[in-house]
């Protein structure tokens, strides 16, 4: 495969927080249109991964590359699904799927077409000129979401956005990813520290290890979509990951 | 667990009960305050004459000048001050809490100026402007400051994390961070701050107008006190208390609608 298909390049970084090394020597490539999950052990510096890879914090040593350049918030479209719902309070549904646009500045009717076409595909109209602290978790998450595809993201990271839900807003929502993703098509590294989600959503599964992290193994997810989590080969995929996991 | 039926919010005794609390405390106060004022051993005058002196008084002229030549008086002069206070404070704040260098220069001297109450600038003040309407401007200006000051820097240092972290991973500059992130979350503190700074405003206006004055309510208070007119007085004080409040639901109103996400 030639350097151009690549996304992402991350080569051999590293960070440590003074004496604590959290990551070590990881290289990785992800292709463009990718969807990668990261599993890891909590506390195996998943989110500090994340947090270099968007340049929230710098990386001791090691580059990470989008397009074959040194990854820049300011010129690159990253978009970033945090941890916690991080819808901004003071916007409405519609003005926070707009947010990222026009902090880019791109132009309004390119804003407007590109904000109604999400709203309309993830039914969103109903809510438009609420705030989202009068809506529930899951709705917040998905306005999250949302803003996060309207950028029409040149990488898509996602950061354990489902840590905090029960289960049948997991389902409703990593489906509104697959679908998402399927149709816009970008970039994503999604993190989670759920197996099953892991090998539900992703083309490729990366493992991480124990602190200090590095890529312990690559495994290509090769199933048809809508996947069963019931099916032999699904199962096959979650135990091999949750067997590495376990016996570091 | 049994609920109580009085509080079960669609019933009408439910409602019935909240407007009838809030109209029985009122009357209890009045009552006590009659029978105070009527046992003789005090110089309080009844409710009643207060009333009717509070509507009568708008008739009158006290030194010269109409009543409402003083209630006006005295909302021009808080109202200039915190006009005044909030154009120059909240930019104060604000930088102070986003811009290190700019705290590091103006915070020791802000943080030492900050404890001197609003009265002692009156020596130093009228030795400058001497007497008048700017000098007594300037020492509510004093008093005003300081709380919308303390809040609007408070607010900006405290933005949460996670809202900075969204501003950032969608790559926002300094400037669009200030105001598409900052402002917006600091506003309810900033908010907080003019609301206490009316308060203290109050509170400085009065001092300012019993010292010396011509005009205003603070003069009226003084002038019952002179002349043993304890009526007048105490129609100083409800005045004060009924401009207050008005006060306080225009900033509610106020804030209602700078910060819609606010309501519930």
């Amino acid at each position: 495969m030639s350097e151009k298909e690549y996304k992402v390049e991350v080569k051999n970084l590293c960070k440590s927080f003074g004496t604590l090394e959290v990551l070590k020597d990881c290289s990785f490539n992800i292709k463009r249109g990718e969807f990668v999950c990261v599993v890891g052990p909590t506390g195996c510096g998943k989110t500090t991964f994340l947090n270099t890879l968007t340049c929230l914090t710098e990386p001791t040593s090691g580059e990470i590359l989008v397009d074959g350049e040194p990854a820049n918030p300011e010129k690159h479209n990253l978009s970033f699904v945090f941890q916690e719902p991080s819808a901004v309070p003071w916007l409405t549904v519609e003005q926070n799927i707009r947010f990222g646009l026009e902090i880019k500045k791109k132009p309004k009717e390119y804003i407007d077409e590109r904000v109604e076409n999400i709203i309309s595909m993830m039914a969103l109209s109903k809510y438009r000129d609420r705030y989202p602290h009068e809506l529930s978790t899951s709705a917040e998450q998905k306005i999250v979401i949302g803003r996060a595809f309207a950028m029409n993201p040149d990488l898509l990271l996602m950061d354990e956005p489902y840590g905090q839900m029960d289960i049948k807003t997991r389902f409703y929502l990593e489906d509104e990813v697959v679908r998402l993703w399927e149709t816009l098509g970008c970039t994503i590294v999604f993190i989670t520290h759920n197996v099953e989600e892991a090998v539900y959503l992703a083309e490729r599964v990366l493992i991480l290890s124990q602190k200090p992290a590095s890529i312990k193994e690559s495994i290509a997810i090769d199933l048809p979509r809508p996947r069963d989590i019931a099916s032999k080969k699904f199962i096959e995929y979650r135990t091999h990951i949750v067997d590495m996991i376990k016996w570091w | 667990m049994k609920t109580n039926p009085l509080l079960k919010n669609t019933s009408i005794g439910y409602k019935f009960f909240y407007y009838i609390s809030s109209t029985f405390a009122l009357i209890l106060f009045l009552i006590l305050w009659h029978i105070t004022a009527i046992s003789g051993k005090t110089m309080l005058p009844t409710p009643a004459d207060t009333i009717w002196r509070l509507i009568t008084i708008w008739g009158t002229e006290i030194s010269n000048q109409p009543m409402i030549a003083h209630v006006g008086m005295s909302i021009w002069r808080i109202v200039s001050a915190l006009i005044v206070a909030v154009l120059f404070g909240i930019p104060f704040g604000v930088a102070m809490g986003w811009n290190k260098t700019f705290r590091a220069v103006f915070k020791p001297i802000f943080e030492t100026i900050r404890p001197v109450p609003p009265i002692a600038w009156v020596p130093l003040v009228t030795l400058w402007f001497g007497t008048g309407e700017i000098p007594r401007i300037i020492i509510i200006f004093m008093g005003v400051l300081m709380p919308i000051v303390v809040n609007s820097y408070a607010g900006v240092s405290m933005v949460p994390r996670l809202n900075i972290d969204v501003g950032r991973s969608f790559g926002a500059k300094s400037l669009d961070m200030l105001f598409d992130i900052v402002l917006p979350s600091s506003l309810g503190a900033i908010f907080a701050g003019v609301r206490t700074a009316v308060g203290t405003g109050w509170m400085v206006l009065l001092a300012s107008e019993m010292l010396a004055a011509k005009s205003g309510i603070g003069f009226l208070i003084m002038q019952g006190t002179n002349n043993s007119d304890l009526e007048l007085a105490i129609v100083g004080m409800v005045m004060i208390g009924v401009m207050g409040a008005l006060f306080a639901y225009g900033f509610d109103y106020l804030e209602r609608w700078l910060c819609p996400w606010k309501r519930s």
